[in-house]
């Protein structure tokens, strides 16, 4: 009997040390993992900033976006960027690129630097049109460039009415 | 996770204005103009914004982040803030950024927003919640949400519905959200997974049977040529041979589980030499070849286990499976009676000592357990002549590992004969008896809370492996594991407690010397089991903190790339000082962080193996106890015979 008084006299003893030791906070390793993701994070930040300021600068920056909207009649393949007839960046697509930019994603194609004055932007876009035939055209656009920031989209529509894609350049205001 | 944004960009203002002044108007104008916003597409304004959706979607948290950090620093999410937040939110959940989604998540739920705007923030805090393993609130923040309207957002509300309902072990309630959901779905599949192994860990063999039968079918059928294969190869590519590895890896544990080995050896040795489950099917390989008993063909599979990932959790856990089973493998000899043997050997051993067979050197040999060190003793001139049917069968004991546990147990019975020999009804004696059924009860007690510590464990680990991503599964098993160290800590403190309050009894002179022992073997047991808890935990913890060294490797490294590429332009352009300097500070913070993670890392290392040696000391301990055990057990057989070759007389 008395075995018994003292071992439920430490059974309710222990329930109360477990709640004391449940309404501990928790520190320790997951925090500080936390915080050096955010340290990460930061620099990661800092180093954009620095890399954009430094190597492309607003008076000569040049941007283009891809974005693509729905793509009943076109399925992208690659494409390729000129300016002024020269070549600066081409892109082979993945799957998953082009599952990202369907669902609203939009790829920063070209960071590049730009003299002021008149420039003919071009693009090529590879691919499979309607019926899964090859499929490929050029879209061009004559832009002037400022000492404000050049931004293009690159923006790749279906046209319902023809059944055929539509690829425009879109010039956006900064 | 998917965030339902698509992209229709307008440069113009005249609609924004519009709604600006119609916010000014009155609050039931802003939301019923919400309301009509609602219908059509989020209009994408900020390309920052669909920048980090294209991201985003592609699972590179990191530099997803990144680039709303920078549009946040120079405030360039002025139209979509919302949004922003609400993806942001989205990104930390993922990248295991607690506290910074949660003050977004609640700062968004503070403001006005559209319905759907508001349905989708609480989803997020919902799988937030779930992460952490706040159940109760995630139940709560699922019920702030109606009737999704885009299909997307419903299929992730009824997933984090049925992983609640896992997660609460409401496996039926699970099963029925399961069915509302649509097949195109790729949540379906890891749902119907989670479930299944869910049946599986309950030990409901017929229902996990049919569930699998299900997933086999949905494997054989529906990827040769279906709807759902087409989404799963565009999309899923990595995913489906994955999934086909984890129906291969159930199967295997099916078979198991009803001790049909063939099939599970056969399941277990069709998973990919590159799947990311490899360890887990060798791991299942090692416990197929313990079930039939082929110990050669576990420590091959552990060998190999050993070699793939030499410090992961499945390679400890085989190891433990094996020398859990080689225990189990004694118990199982003595269980079936060769202790007898052992007994028969003793008294041969005596027999061979009273006629001069065997030197008294022989005895330690057989009391420390080493073939080696008995086989050299075997081997010299003074025992060459011993009785010719000794030593095979000494021998045939010291090899088998037997003798130890069949010694013990001679130990024990020969404790209870001498009590019943003697007629001795002294309190001594009847304590002795009950001592030795104590012990055996206690004993029997430990091991199961091991196996259901081990089962929990086990659990966590297959339910990480099938959450959205690894990170997230990794975050859970982070939060459930700092809970668990707490508890752990708790039951520490209620042990040291315990023995304090038994101190003062055994001053206070309350109880016999008898119940007191008894009480602090007890004691001595709690203490074992928390060992065994501690290095189990440091075993799993292990395996934690490297995958989250990997995570931020990665993330410093892509930073390091950007440093090398902005200090080489800065070379050239030697005027740019003030950039430079920047520069120079940021190398030295990603110095600092480095050597943080390093000592962070290196003293988690420091701190596991120390808590892994302080295990296997006490450990050797206990086996030096048990030395002495036998010890005292070999003068008590002594007097057994003594005994009853007294009565005899």
């Amino acid at each position: 009997m008395r075995i018994l008084c003292v071992l439920a006299m430490l059974f309710l003893y222990s329930q109360r040390l477990l709640a004391e030791s449940e309404s501990l906070p928790t520190t320790g390793l997951p925090e500080q993992t936390q915080a050096l993701k955010e340290a990460v994070l930061q620099l990661n930040r800092d180093l954009f900033i620095l890399e954009e300021d430094l190597l492309f600068p607003p008076n000569t920056q040049i941007v283009v976006f891809v974005s693509w909207d729905k793509g009943v009649f076109f399925d992208l393949d690659a494409v390729e960027l000129k300016i002024d007839g020269k070549t600066v960046t081409t892109h082979l697509y993945t799957e998953k690129q082009k599952s990202a930019l369907k669902r609203g994603g939009m790829q920063k194609l070209y960071l590049g630097n730009l003299k002021a004055g008149e420039h003919e932007v071009t693009a090529l876009l590879i691919g499979f049109g309607p019926n899964g035939r090859p499929y490929k055209r050029a879209a061009s656009h004559v832009v002037r460039k400022t000492t404000q920031a050049l931004r293009l989209e690159l923006k790749i529509e279906d046209r319902q009415e023809q059944q055929q894609p539509e690829f425009k350049i879109l010039e956006w205001e900064s | 996770m998917p965030l339902c944004i698509t992209v229709k960009k307008i440069r113009f203002w005249p609609i924004s204005l519009w709604v600006a002044l119609l916010l000014l108007i009155s609050k039931a104008f802003v939301v019923q103009a919400q309301e009509n916003s609602q219908q059509k597409p989020l209009e994408v304004v900020d390309s920052a914004l669909g920048e980090s959706l294209y991201y985003y979607y592609q699972g590179e948290d990191v530099q997803a982040l990144s680039v709303l950090l920078v549009a946040k620093e120079r405030a360039e999410l002025q139209e979509n803030s919302v949004a922003a937040s609400l993806l942001e939110g989205a990104l930390a959940v993922r990248f295991g950024l607690y506290k910074r989604a949660h003050t977004l998540l609640e700062a968004l739920l503070e403001g006005t927003l559209t319905p759907s705007m508001r349905e989708r923030v609480w989803l997020q805090l919902a799988a937030l919640q779930y992460q952490q393993g706040i159940y109760a609130e995630v139940k709560q923040a699922l019920d702030q949400i109606e009737e999704p309207v885009l299909s997307h957002l419903s299929v992730r509300y009824l997933n984090l519905k049925a992983l609640l309902a896992l997660a609460q072990g409401q496996t039926e309630q699970a099963a029925s959200v399961y069915k509302q959901m649509p097949n195109y779905a790729p949540q379906k599949a890891y749902l119907h997974h989670n479930i299944a192994l869910k049946y599986f860990t309950l030990e409901d063999k017929s229902v996990f049977q049919n569930w699998i039968e299900i997933s086999s079918d949905w494997r054989e059928a529906k990827w040769k040529g279906s709807k759902e294969r087409v989404l799963l190869d565009r999309n899923h590519m990595h995913e489906k041979a994955a999934l086909e590895d984890r129906v291969l890896l159930l199967e295997g544990y099916s078979h198991l589980q009803v001790e049909s080995y063939e099939s599970a050896g056969k399941a277990f040795a069709s998973v990919r030499r590159k799947s990311p489950y490899l360890s887990e099917a060798l791991l299942g390989q090692t416990y197929n070849a313990l079930g039939q008993k082929q110990l050669a063909q576990a420590h091959r599979a552990l060998e190999w286990l050993l070699k793939l990932e030499p410090s992961s959790l499945n390679a400890q856990s085989a190891l433990l499976a094996l020398a859990k089973k080689e225990e189990e493998a004694e118990q199982y000899v003595v269980a079936t009676g060769l202790y007898k043997q052992a007994l028969d050997a003793y008294e041969l051993a005596y027999v061979g000592l009273e006629k001069g067979l065997i030197t008294e050197n022989y005895l330690p040999s057989l009391l420390d357990f080493s073939y080696d060190d008995l086989l050299e003793r075997l081997n010299e001139p003074d025992t060459k002549a011993t009785e010719p049917k000794l030593k095979p069968l000494l021998l045939e004991l010291v090899l088998n590992s037997q003798f130890r546990k069949a010694f013990m147990k001679v130990e024990e019975l020969l404790k209870l004969k001498v009590a019943l020999q003697k007629g001795d009804n002294t309190i001594e004696g009847l304590w002795s008896a009950y001592e030795v059924k104590t012990k055996l009860r206690l004993e029997k007690a430990s091991d199961l809370n091991r196996q259901t510590y081990s089962e929990r464990l086990k659990r966590l680990w297959h339910s990480q492996q099938l959450t959205e991503t690894n990170i997230q599964a990794l975050e859970i098993q982070f939060g459930d594991l700092a809970f668990a160290e707490e508890e752990l800590l708790g039951y520490w403190q209620q042990y040291e407690r315990a023995k304090n309050s038994l101190n003062i009894i055994k001053q206070s002179n309350m109880w016999s010397i008898q119940e007191l022992a008894q009480h602090e073997e007890t004691l001595r047991l709690i203490r074992g089991a928390l060992l065994w808890n501690a290095a189990e935990q440091a075993l799993d913890r292990r395996w934690l903190v490297k995958k989250n060294h990997k995570v931020i490797t990665v993330a410093l490294k892509e930073a390091d790339e950007r440093l090398t590429r902005i200090d080489k332009e800065i070379k050239n352009t030697p005027d740019l000082v003030e950039l430079k300097q920047r520069l120079e500070a940021l190398g030295l913070r990603q110095a600092e962080l480095e050597v943080q993670i390093s000592d962070l890392f290196d003293s988690a290392y420091e701190a596991l193996k120390g808590e892994v040696k302080q295990f296997f000391q006490q450990k050797m301990a206990r086996l030096q106890v048990t030395k002495q055990e036998a010890r005292l057990g070999l003068a008590r057989i002594e007097d057994a015979r003594w005994l009853r070759g007294s009565s005899h007389e």
